[in-house]
């Protein structure tokens, strides 16, 4: 993937919590624990559901990027990113 | 689990246990476990309640038991756990037991007084048979050749006291240490009138009570005159030493010789017998004590519950009140009714209101059992208040996890949690006695679901022991940052810092897909961007975190009835936390989305904004985020202040109010509630529900004691509390931050110190090699000691903090008190 964007992981890990919220939680068996594993599951979807939300909405728009020494510089240009680098030019 | 959201329902149970069957019910109640007994004799004092007689009795079968526990472990022999769950025996049965004690216990006392006489005659008789086998030859040649002489005087001495210079033997041993000082004190005392020779035992002969080998010195001494005699046994006294006669003659020796041996060989047999009978009873004791004291045990304790009862001449029983959860009700009754139909007569058991609050009682299983610890290690909640436990179920491993969060620590917390799960049923993981191992297996789920969170959070924040991984593409492209502004390999040769700059079309493709962007750990700027990124967070996490408690608190509001509570707390709570730190939130959250990096320089600084809000003032070169700000702003100070004169005055004012309304009602009703008031604790009133008993109570209590002046400053303090803790708290979550900044720069530090230095050692593959061992055990050892123990206690300690602090004192008051079960179950484990 060369262009990343918010919709797509937004919507995969939405699912993904929302499915073990909802989902899950209509096949814990009847029993005396079963309102308490439904709370568990759906605290636990909102945790880390929210968290990850905060972490890529704080590198949606960054303001200014990272730093790099020179040596990182030079092996990300030749070494790392050659595909991606003719991918671009091929799009251009 | 059951419904841990608030305490069962639990109830005050009166019960009327006849005489006959008191004993057997008690036992029966015990051994389910149900109910705690309420003490209805305190004032009266241990000495003169009913049934002292009989605890006393079974104190001293105690003391005998416990003497013959200790015989047994002296013999070096272990006691069987008892077998089966043994009731409490009836109270004939106690003669018989103490019989059969006393009886053993006696039979024990004299076996061993016998032994302890035998060894001490069968030692002596030993040090008499060395003395007399140690060959003392040369003295005796001496000694003959004085003998011999004996009639001719020695020295030209003037007759007078040498005459008599017979020369006499005295025989002995003496424990080593005390033999040189026996020995210079012999010379100092009687020099040149005796000749003392010391040896040395060759084998080590034990002592007869403590049974610790010791080596004798067996002494000769040969001396003249009856005076220096008698001053030899005089000392020889003094030092304790066993004295023997000592026979000249061979002959004599010999024979003497033969018959120690003779009595010593009889005496080994007699020992033995003794020793098999000992053995014997041991045998017997070892059979019947652990069922006795197991049965002695629960007697006492039953006798300790009968005793606070109170009793009824009347109706010739005994009267107890007991706290029993509702929904164990039938099964009390059924019991009750069990045991006193074996004695023909009947014991019934009623609900009675209750004035005071009853005990709290959640049930836990063993996965919940280490959660509700740390609430209750705060504050045993209050009767049916809401329980901040199962939510403390997620959010504490998950706060934790924010503060802690690596992929490669977070696995290994996660593999030891899981080792000790699996491995929670062997009994050798059961009866460790090493206190910080039972800590720690007693917090094992808790481990494991802390482990479990870090590694998610570990991914998010993309560290495997400080490590980055991309698992997805990079989003941003230094190629194409290289070929925009012409970054030639000549051009980055000479400059050693440069920045990717997001403006420029192609270098920032997007956010990374899952957590943070792996090329931010190769950048010398990381942490301006972290410490951005984590600060935000914690605010955000402390304020939804917050808000949530203040929402729990509407349900203790609706539970008790005060629904003026969610109007005139709950509302001004919420606005004003929202209104200032909700909007915060809203800020950081519109500037992440709206802020690019086209106009990065002339950024908004958030900051900035918030303290102008508070101080109604203005920065010009701070722009606004969004057009009217300020007005916006403005309306939710104002708003959010005038919430507190609401917060301060509004229940105190609504009390008040109720009570006057209250006050004029007609006096009809005010005898009712009187009668109410008065009610006794043991009235029989059998119609009350469960609801009535509560708004009643609940009536009384607002009737007879509404101070005014109690309410407001009660309120008043809230208040305080409250608006103060927002902001004080709010800043309180940015340890989240500090703690995450702590470990992950600490890891980091560790790889570069160790790890990167070990694999950037050699060329060759044997040198790098042999030298990583080392280092990785270094490496290995330094981050189980600093980084999950140390880092692992204190994220949470403060996880913990944050959770008794800033989350439970938004709703919880914490001062219940437990229903502690009359159980035997301490006994039969």
């Amino acid at each position: 993937m060369a262009h990343h964007g918010l919709t797509v992981p937004l919507i995969a890990i939405s699912m993904f919590w929302g499915f073990v919220s909802f989902s899950v939680s209509w096949f814990i068996p009847k029993s005396l624990s079963r309102v308490v594993i439904i709370t568990l599951l759906v605290t636990c979807s909102i945790c880390c559901c929210l968290f990850w939300l905060i972490a890529i909405l704080s590198h949606l728009s960054l303001l200014f990027g990272p730093q790099l020494k020179n040596e990182t510089s030079w092996y990300l240009k030749h070494h790392f990113l050659v595909e991606e680098d003719m991918l671009y030019s091929a799009s251009r | 689990m059951g419904s841990m959201f608030r305490s069962e329902e639990v109830a005050l149970v009166q019960l009327f246990l006849p005489t006959a069957a008191a004993y057997t019910c008690v036992s029966r109640l015990g051994e389910l476990g149900l109910v705690e007994f309420r003490d209805l004799n305190a004032s009266v004092s241990a000495f003169q309640r009913r049934f002292v007689v009989d605890v006393r009795r079974c104190e001293e079968l105690e003391k005998t038991f416990t003497f013959l526990q200790e015989e047994v472990r002296r013999a070096g022999l272990v006691l069987p756990p008892p077998e089966g769950r043994l009731p409490a025996p009836p109270p004939r049965d106690l003669l018989r037991i103490q019989e059969e004690t006393e009886r053993l216990a006696q039979e024990l006392r004299d076996v061993r007084g016998n032994q302890q006489a035998l060894r001490v005659q069968l030692h002596q008789l030993q040090l008499h048979a060395a003395v007399l086998g140690q060959g003392h030859g040369p003295q005796l040649a001496a000694a003959h050749t004085y003998a011999a002489s004996e009639r001719t005087p020695l020295l030209q001495a003037p007759g007078g006291p040498h005459q008599d210079l017979r020369v006499n033997f005295v025989a002995g041993a003496v424990e080593p240490h005390k033999a040189p000082a026996l020995e210079r004190l012999l010379w100092r005392a009687c020099r040149g009138f005796l000749i003392a020779s010391f040896r040395e035992l060759e084998q080590p002969l034990e002592h007869p009570v403590t049974g610790e080998p010791a080596t004798w010195m067996t002494f000769l001494i040969s001396y003249w005159g009856e005076q220096i005699g008698q001053k030899i046994r005089k000392i020889t006294d003094c030092f304790h030493c066993h004295i023997f006669p000592f026979l000249e003659q061979e002959e004599a020796c010999h024979a003497a010789l033969q018959q120690l041996q003779q009595q010593s060989q009889e005496l080994r047999e007699v020992l033995g017998e003794t020793e098999r009978f000992l053995s014997q009873v041991l045998g017997r004791v070892q059979q019947l004590l652990p069922p006795a004291q197991a049965q002695v045990h629960k007697m006492k304790a039953v006798y300790l519950a009968l005793n606070q009862c109170s009793v009824s001449t009347t109706h010739k029983c005994l009267i107890a009140e007991v706290w029993c959860a509702t929904q164990d009700l039938p099964a009390l009754q059924e019991a009750l009714r069990d045991s006193s139909t074996e004695e023909g007569v009947s014991a019934v058991a009623h609900r009675i209101p209750s004035r005071e609050m009853p005990p709290t009682l959640i049930r836990t299983n063993r996965f919940t059992a280490s959660f509700q610890g740390i609430v209750d290690a705060y504050g045993v909640g209050r009767y049916q208040e809401v329980n901040p436990a199962p939510y403390t179920i997620i959010t504490f491993p998950f706060l934790f996890a924010v503060m802690f969060g690596d992929v490669g620590h977070g696995l290994l917390m996660f593999l030891f949690a899981l080792a000790m799960v699996l491995a929670e049923n062997r009994p050798a993981v059961k009866t460790a006695q090493n206190e910080i191992w039972q800590t720690f297996f007693g917090g094992r789920y808790l481990l494991l679901l802390m482990g479990l969170f870090s590694v998610y959070t570990g991914f998010i924040y993309n560290e495997c022991f400080s490590r980055a991984s991309s698992i997805f593409p990079s989003g941003w492209s230094v190629a194409a940052m290289a070929n925009q502004s012409g970054w030639s390999d000549a051009f980055l040769a000479q400059h050693t810092m440069l920045t990717l700059d997001p403006n420029v079309t192609g270098v920032f493709l997007g956010p990374y897909p899952f957590g943070i962007d792996p090329i931010w750990s190769l950048a010398a700027n990381h942490l301006s961007f972290l410490n951005s990124f984590k600060m935000k967070m914690s605010v955000i996490l402390g304020v939804v975190h917050m808000a949530f408690g203040v929402v729990l608190g509407v349900f203790n509001h609706m539970h008790f009835g005060q629904r003026h509570r969610l109007l005139l707390e709950t509302l001004p709570e919420l606005t004003f936390l929202l209104g200032l730190f909700g909007y915060l939130v809203f800020l950081v959250i519109y500037k992440w989305l709206r802020v690019s990096a086209t106009n990065a320089a002339s950024a908004p600084s958030i900051l900035i904004h918030f303290i102008n809000m508070f101080l109604f003032s203005h920065s010009p070169t701070n722009r606004p985020l969004y057009p009217r700000q300020e007005v916006v702003q403005a309306m939710l100070v104002v708003l959010a202040l005038a919430m507190v004169p609401v917060l301060l005055l509004g229940t105190p004012l609504h009390l008040l109010c109720r009570h006057r309304r209250r006050l004029r009602r007609p006096t009809g009703r005010k005898q009712e509630d009187k009668a109410g008031l008065l009610g006794l604790p043991d009235a029989s009133v059998n119609g009350w529900g469960s609801d009535e008993e509560k708004a009643g109570g609940l009536e009384d209590e607002q009737e007879a004691e509404l101070v005014p002046s109690e309410v407001f400053m009660h309120q008043a303090i809230h208040t305080i509390e409250f608006c103060l803790g927002c902001v004080s708290n709010t800043a309180s979550y940015l340890r989240l931050w500090a703690l995450s900044l702590a470990h992950a720069q600490l890891s980091e530090v560790l790889w570069a110190m160790v790890m990167r230095i070990g694999l950037g050692l050699g060329r060759e593959v044997g040198v790098a090699a042999v030298v990583l061992v080392p280092i990785f055990a270094a490496f290995a050892v330094m981050t189980v000691a600093i980084l999950l123990v140390m880092e692992g206690l204190s994220a949470f300690l403060h996880a913990l903090r944050l959770h008794w602090v800033e989350f439970q004192n938004k709703f919880y008051s914490g001062t219940g008190y437990k229903l502690s079960p009359f159980t035997f179950a301490a006994a039969d484990d």
